[in-house]
């Protein structure tokens, strides 16, 4: 597991004021989540889905969790794996933009 | 300049008039024309036309009445018996001038030097011996009685000059067109062609002043012939001898006749750039008189103050501090810093335009990346339902979109962060330059002072001249440290925007999946509500995230369409986009600026949007299998970091479900690479593979894949029509599209048999 403070620099942003740092980190956090919610989906078929969904309506939130859970092998290594591969390619596609940022500043200096 | 330091030649001078002399004669206030001018609007533009080789329109041709002429204008030029006219040194008057004369002879008369004390602004016994005013009191050698007729000073009552209505009318369609929105009057004269600007000053001067402004070639040869007039320089001679009327001084004085006689060379050098500001033309011509300003617009008559222009060689600085001349013959430290003898105060960058152009492709890129996000959610969509990835080819077209958009959307990405970081260090590096120019100047004058006495008197200016060089430096070495600072901001902007842009164009692919599956799915709507509705709930929270405190909005009271939202708001933020707006409609022209932003018609697009995916989410109510796969739509762009100095390119389609083997470089743990077969159907592959019916061998790997590990997903429906939606690793990696599913296949049959 990594740090806040080395998030921000894999991230490209430790220039950035603390506020803003903090919101894109907030967007990172929506996007890891949004991606875990559709693997989820992806991995439980609409039957399981249907009893989850029973169960919520139901107010049994804390058994549709487990359910949720137990649906899918080492969720919580699931998880891990999907957030480290969105953190790393966005992390990529971040220092690759700067890097590309640099060539065209190197290129316009030397013309 | 004294009266005393005129010329000795001043009647070879270009100032000679032509007529009898006018340069003391009183002009319009700013009021407007006193009402005893008389200016005859009409024949002056006649005498234009004529100027310009075209006869005037009522009145084609004309012919000269000789002797009404010499009894008109005979008291005031001289005319021969061809009828031209003849000024007091025997020189040939236009005949547009001699019109000009003829029609304000009573103007000239009356407000001739020595027709009324009051209408003067020059004191005669200021008026030195050789400058034109006292030789056009002599008497011209064919005119024989020059002088102007005491009779005619009486004012006339014709009225006052007034603009040719033309002008205005051109102007006020111009408005009308919008070829001139947004323009005063006296932008728009500028803006149009020199021709019409000498038109219009022509015809709302005292005519009687323009055979002096005569020193000018004309501003445009081609248009305004030999003989015409720039108006800039009867702008200019009005003004200046006002000034110098108001001053006491001659007109014109030696530094009028230098600026003038400079000027002329000037525009010998240089014929096509007789337009030019006098006062950009050379950094060490003579003292010009200051340079006013265009033709007015709301006041076209009042002649326009005097407002130097910052080009004015007379209006700098000097680089040194006493007025007067430098006493360091060598100059060693006369080199004079960039930009002139202060140097520009803002040196200028590498030629790098951001502006308007860099702000509109980023924002078509950021209208292309939404657009292209949404159509390949829609794909996806489409693709799940249709069976055996029959709508493969619309997948892996929206997938090749989809990348090419982000791709370029990092490229304008990266273009607008050098473009601002270059601007700022351009600027930084002029400012270090003129700093070290202003050292070096300073060093010599330094060398300069150990070789001289102590009692020279050299030494004190040259001591005043080395402070003011450091204080300069220190302003500089201010102002460097500003810009410095400047640079460091515009990194983190830099830094921001890319990674805000970026991770919000992640989250929204994933976002817009989501809302696409909710369309269809209402199990996993009412999770994903779930999910919302209890911020508690950290089941799709990052594990890493999460261990240092950070949740995503989607495990918190936010709606999920909000994601998708806010992510189109943050790509608006930086380049105008619009979520609802189509791009065809931006790259047609409406293009929205960061200020033409309407977060808030985002926001309503966006909920408007939403409701009626409630509402068709509702209406339909469709079930489709299992959910959609997790995108990795712009892996590739990582190796973006290895693409020095080359533009990005779009990637090969590794994104389309079809080709989950085609990117070898993407780390996938948990489930083979496999090498993609035929793309036809399972069926056919299985049978041509085992060579009978293939259906009993599908059932069957599609039976025991659970039982390694692996899930096949089929559409659930038989008589002849049940197909493979997708075969699931157990990693979760999804094999789509009837290739990967045929490699998927033969992959688990192996491994079944095993």
């Amino acid at each position: 597991m990594q740090t806040a403070e080395q998030l921000i620099q894999r991230l490209g942003i430790q220039d950035v004021d603390p506020q803003k740092q903090n919101e894109i980190l907030q967007d990172l956090a929506n996007t890891v989540s949004n991606r875990i919610l559709l693997a989820i989906s992806e991995q439980l078929s609409e039957k399981d889905m249907m009893e989850v969904s029973i169960l919520l309506d139901s107010d049994k939130e804390q058994e549709a969790e487990q359910l949720l859970a137990s649906k899918i092998n080492d969720f919580e290594g699931f998880k891990a794996r999907i957030e480290q591969d969105t953190i790393d390619e966005i992390a990529d596609n971040i220092k690759a933009v700067h890097n590309q940022a640099r060539d065209i500043q190197k290129e316009s200096i030397n013309t | 300049m004294s009266a005393e330091e005129a010329p000795a030649n001043i009647e070879n001078s270009k100032f000679q008039p032509a007529v009898p002399d006018l340069s003391s004669m009183s002009f319009p206030d700013k009021e407007g024309m006193p009402t005893n001018n008389v200016i005859d609007i009409s024949r002056a533009r006649e005498a234009k036309e004529i100027r310009r080789g075209r006869p005037p329109k009522d009145e084609q041709p004309r012919k000269i009445d000789i002797a009404a002429r010499k009894r008109d204008v005979g008291d005031l030029v001289g005319v021969d018996d061809a009828g031209r006219g003849r000024d007091p040194k025997g020189r040939f008057i236009s005949e547009a001038n001699m019109r000009t004369i003829e029609a304000n002879a009573d103007y000239i008369r009356q407000n001739a030097p020595d027709a009324s004390p009051q209408d003067s602004d020059t004191r005669p016994d200021q008026v030195p011996t050789e400058t034109p005013a006292e030789i056009s009191q002599q008497p011209a050698p064919e005119v024989p009685d020059a002088q102007a007729p005491q009779e005619s000073t009486e004012p006339t009552q014709e009225p006052p000059a007034e603009v040719p209505p033309d002008i205005y009318e051109e102007y006020t369609e111009a408005v009308r067109n919008g070829s001139a929105k947004d323009k005063t009057f006296r932008e728009w004269v500028r803006s149009t062609e020199d021709p019409k600007a000498a038109r219009w000053w022509e015809a709302t001067r005292a005519h009687g002043e323009a055979e002096i402004a005569r020193s000018g070639n004309g501003a445009d040869s081609e248009e305004r012939g030999s003989g015409d007039i720039d108006p800039r320089l009867l702008m200019d001679q009005d003004h200046r001898e006002r000034l110098n009327g108001r001053e006491g001084k001659p007109n014109p004085t030696q530094d009028d006749i230098d600026y003038y006689l400079w000027q002329s060379r000037h525009r010998q050098d240089q014929p096509g750039e007789q337009t030019q500001e006098p006062g950009q033309a050379e950094p060490n011509a003579p003292e010009p008189t200051p340079t006013p300003e265009d033709p007015g617009d709301q006041e076209p008559i009042q002649p326009p103050e005097p407002t130097p222009t910052p080009e004015d060689p007379r209006d700098q600085e000097p680089t040194l501090p006493t007025q007067e001349p430098t006493p360091i013959p060598e100059q060693p430290i006369g080199q004079e810093p960039p930009g002139g003898p202060e140097g520009p105060d803002e040196p200028e960058g590498p030629e790098i335009i951001e502006g308007p152009p860099l702000s509109e492709r980023l924002a078509d890129a950021a209208a292309r990346m939404d657009l292209a996000i949404e159509r390949f959610a829609r794909a996806r969509v489409n693709s799940e339902r249709m069976f055996g990835g029959k709508n493969d080819a619309e997948m892996v077209e929206a997938s090749t979109e989809l990348q090419r958009a982000y791709h370029e959307l990092c490229g304008v990405l990266a273009e607008r962060a050098a473009t601002r970081t270059a601007e700022a260090q351009g600027r930084l590096d002029g400012l270090t330059q003129q700093r070290e120019a202003l050292g070096g100047m300073a060093a010599a004058a330094q060398e300069r002072l150990t070789t001289l006495e102590p009692n020279d008197p050299e030494v004190q200016t040259l001591l005043a001249n080395i402070a003011a060089l450091e204080q300069r430096q220190a302003e500089i070495a201010e102002r460097e440290a500003a810009e410095q600072a400047e640079i460091a901001a515009i990194e983190a902007q830099n830094q921001q925007e890319i990674a805000q842009v970026l991770v919000r164009a992640r989250g929204n692919v994933d976002a817009e999946m989501i809302k696409e599956e909710e369309r269809t799915s209402p199990a996993l709507g009412k999770i994903a509500n779930w999910l919302r509705k209890h911020s508690g709930v950290r089941i799709v929270a990052g594990i890493g995230l999460a261990g240092i405190g950070i949740f995503g909005a989607v495990t918190g009271n936010v709606p999920l369409v909000v994601g998708a939202m806010a992510a189109r708001a943050g790509l608006s933020a930086i380049g105008g986009y619009n979520a609802s707006r189509g791009v065809g409609e931006l790259v047609a022209g409406r293009r929205y600026q960061d200020s033409d932003v309407s977060t808030v018609e985002g926001y309503t697009d966006a909920a408007q949007r939403q409701s009626r995916t409630r509402r068709r989410s509702k209406k339909t109510g469709a079930v489709v299998g299992a959910g959609l796969a997790a995108i990795p739509i712009v892996r590739g762009i990582g190796q973006l970091s290895d693409m020095a100095h080359a533009a990005p390119k779009p990637a090969a389609p590794d994104v389309a479900p079809k080709a989950p083997v085609a990117a070898p470089d993407v780390p996938t743990p948990g489930h083979p690479d496999l090498a993609l077969v035929d793309d036809r159907l399972p069926w056919t592959h299985m049978t041509e593979r085992i060579g009978s019916n293939g259906t009993p061998r599908i059932l069957e790997i599609a039976q025991k894949a659970p039982s390694v590990g692996w899930r096949v997903d089929g559409n659930g429906l038989g008589g002849g029509l049940g197909g493979i939606i997708r075969v699931v690793a157990p990693d979760g990696y999804v094999y789509q599209g009837n290739a990967a599913i045929n490699a998927a296949f033969d992959h688990l049959d192996k491994l079944i048999a095993a």
